[in-house]
């Protein structure tokens, strides 16, 4: 505490620095704090209205009717737009369960078991897609 | 003869640096023995303390003269003199003192860091912004220990400092190779030692300011970015910091060339050049030029434990500052962000985020916050170097 005090009288003082010094301390202080916040919250503005520009051009392009069709038109359907169509399908899921049981056949022959498949049940939908996780699984691993 | 050959070997002798060693420059050696353990061993920034620390061992062999010191001390350099009698240090540490590797180092950072993060969610930008208040803190620490008489840091060299808590190699050097220049090596020790040790400085300031609550918030995911924002964005930075703060442009108008050549997607060889050969090369020459600053008379003295000391203060501050203002943005967004992405905003990039990863996983494994932590992380690069030309406008 006698430190503090010291250092506070020290200040005031200006004990070995001029007073113009102990001015210039505190606008450095105020000046820099306020242009690097307010550089950078104008770059959050001119982000925010680039995302909503580029995205408002965007959006007209893509009717819901054109996105159904453009994604079952895809060969290699992205992880989310895969979810879509599965979801919208309701007829024979014996294509499905076929690659499911053969999954499970291979990792049967690693392990040297055999199993049964008694029912196929769609999980819960959880807050992210099993690719969304898979793919943050992977890049994260290195970390 | 065997007379000749015995003035030979005492002449030898008398010159050699075992004879003409002082304590100090023994001192400064063993230092650098202990600064290449941490390099190799213990990995701390190898790429940077390795170099620094042999340039280091170099500049403190008597008789090897290598570095002048005196060359540079003066305001206005004669740079015939350091060609003509200058030696191989003294000539690579004018890509420093000219101010012409960090920025090159900025450029190969530009080519390998994703904005995209960041131009995802704008305002991670206000983390990285809130980071910075270590530099600043940490300026008025500097200053206040001068005036109480415990150290004799002048202004420019109290804003050297400073820099240090940006936890931007490259800007700290830049910053301090124009302010204090007599200061480089100590504050690029300080400044990189810092840097590996962010898991360790950061973990418990993050923990002590989040509750468990708070650590295991999960954040929503990031929307994708376009081709079209990535190439605009570097343009768009570059043009709003450089026209208010001019000073900055060096540094940002380079890492956002390099961003700007990976995303534009046509110049895959300068990509590769300027993140692999250029970058390498800088590398090898500022680190063993900044460790060749460090010689005995410049680097043993208080001021340079003040300047180990203030620098993990800015570290802290910066952290904590982050941190806090995450959880402010926390309150204002009703509980959408995780406070541990604000450590992230002092630069220190990746290791920061992955820190803000790690310290989440601790509290949630499920949960994944590297790539919002990204976000400030790279906006603390900006921040930093913003600050950098607010310092150099201000003093330089």
């Amino acid at each position: 505490m006698a430190d503090l005090a010291k250092l506070l009288t020290a200040v005031t003082k200006g004990a070995t620095v001029p007073s113009e010094h102990v001015d210039m301390m505190w606008s450095t202080l105020v000046t820099g704090i306020v242009v690097v916040f307010l550089i950078l919250v104008l770059l959050v503005f001119i982000l925010w209205a680039l995302g909503k520009i580029l995205n408002i051009k965007k959006k007209p392009k893509n009717t819901p009717a054109e996105s159904v069709q453009a994604v079952s038109a895809q060969a290699e359907p992205t992880p989310a737009a895969a979810e879509s169509v599965i979801e919208e399908y309701d007829g024979d899921d014996s294509e499905i369960i076929a690659v499911i049981a053969a999954a499970i056949a291979a990792y049967g022959e690693a392990d040297g078991k055999q199993y049964r498949i008694a029912s196929v049940k769609r999980k819960e939908k959880s807050l992210r897609s099993n690719w969304s996780a898979a793919g943050i699984n992977e890049n994260t691993r290195p970390f | 003869m065997l007379e000749t050959f015995w003035e030979t070997i005492k002449t030898l002798a008398a010159e050699s640096a075992f004879a003409n060693i002082s304590w100090q420059q023994g001192v400064m050696i063993l230092l650098s023995f202990l600064l290449m353990y941490l390099a190799i061993v213990k990995k701390f920034e190898p790429l940077l303390l390795l170099p620094i620390a042999f340039g280091m061992a170099l500049t403190n062999i008597p008789g090897a003269e290598l570095y002048h010191p005196e060359f540079f001390m003066t305001g206005n350099i004669d740079y015939g003199q350091v060609l003509h009698d200058g030696g191989l240090l003294d000539i690579l540490y004018l890509g420093v003192k000219l101010q012409l590797f960090p920025p090159l180092i900025f450029l190969g950072i530009g080519t390998m860091t994703d904005f995209g993060p960041l131009i995802a969610n704008p305002k991670s930008f206000l983390l990285g912004a809130a980071a910075q208040a270590g530099i600043f803190f940490t300026f008025i620490g500097a200053c206040l220990l001068s005036m109480t008489g415990i150290t004799s840091f002048t202004m420019e060299q109290a804003a050297s400092i400073g820099i240090i808590g940006g936890a931007d190699g490259p800007t700290a050097i830049f910053v301090t190779s124009k302010l204090a220049p007599e200061m480089l090596g100590s504050i690029a020790v300080a400044a990189y030692s810092y840097m590996a040790l962010v898991p360790f400085i950061q973990r418990p300031i993050m923990l002590a300011l989040t509750t468990k609550k708070e650590r295991s918030i999960r954040m929503e995911q990031l929307r994708t970015v376009s081709k079209r924002e990535r190439i605009i964005f570097p343009v768009a930075v570059t043009i709003l910091v450089s026209f208010i703060v001019p000073d900055a442009t060096a540094l940002v108008g380079m890492l956002m060339l390099g961003n700007l050549f990976r995303e534009s997607g046509v110049v895959d060889r300068l990509v590769k050049t300027a993140q692999n050969e250029l970058m390498n090369i800088v590398t090898i020459m500022l680190g063993v030029t900044v460790g060749a600053t460090a010689t005995a008379a410049n680097f043993l003295s208080i001021e340079t434990l003040a300047i180990i000391l203030l620098g993990l203060i800015a570290f802290s501050i910066g952290t904590a500052a982050g941190v806090l203002f995450a959880k402010l943005m926390n309150k204002l967004s009703g509980g959408k962000i995780n406070p541990l992405i604000g450590s992230a905003g002092v630069s220190a990039v990746p290791m920061a985020a992955r820190v803000s990863q790690k310290v989440g996983a601790e509290t949630d494994p499920s949960n994944f916050l590297l790539m919002h932590a990204m976000g400030p992380n790279v906006s603390g690069v900006i921040g930093s170097a913003v600050a950098a030309g607010v310092l150099l406008s201000i003093f330089g």
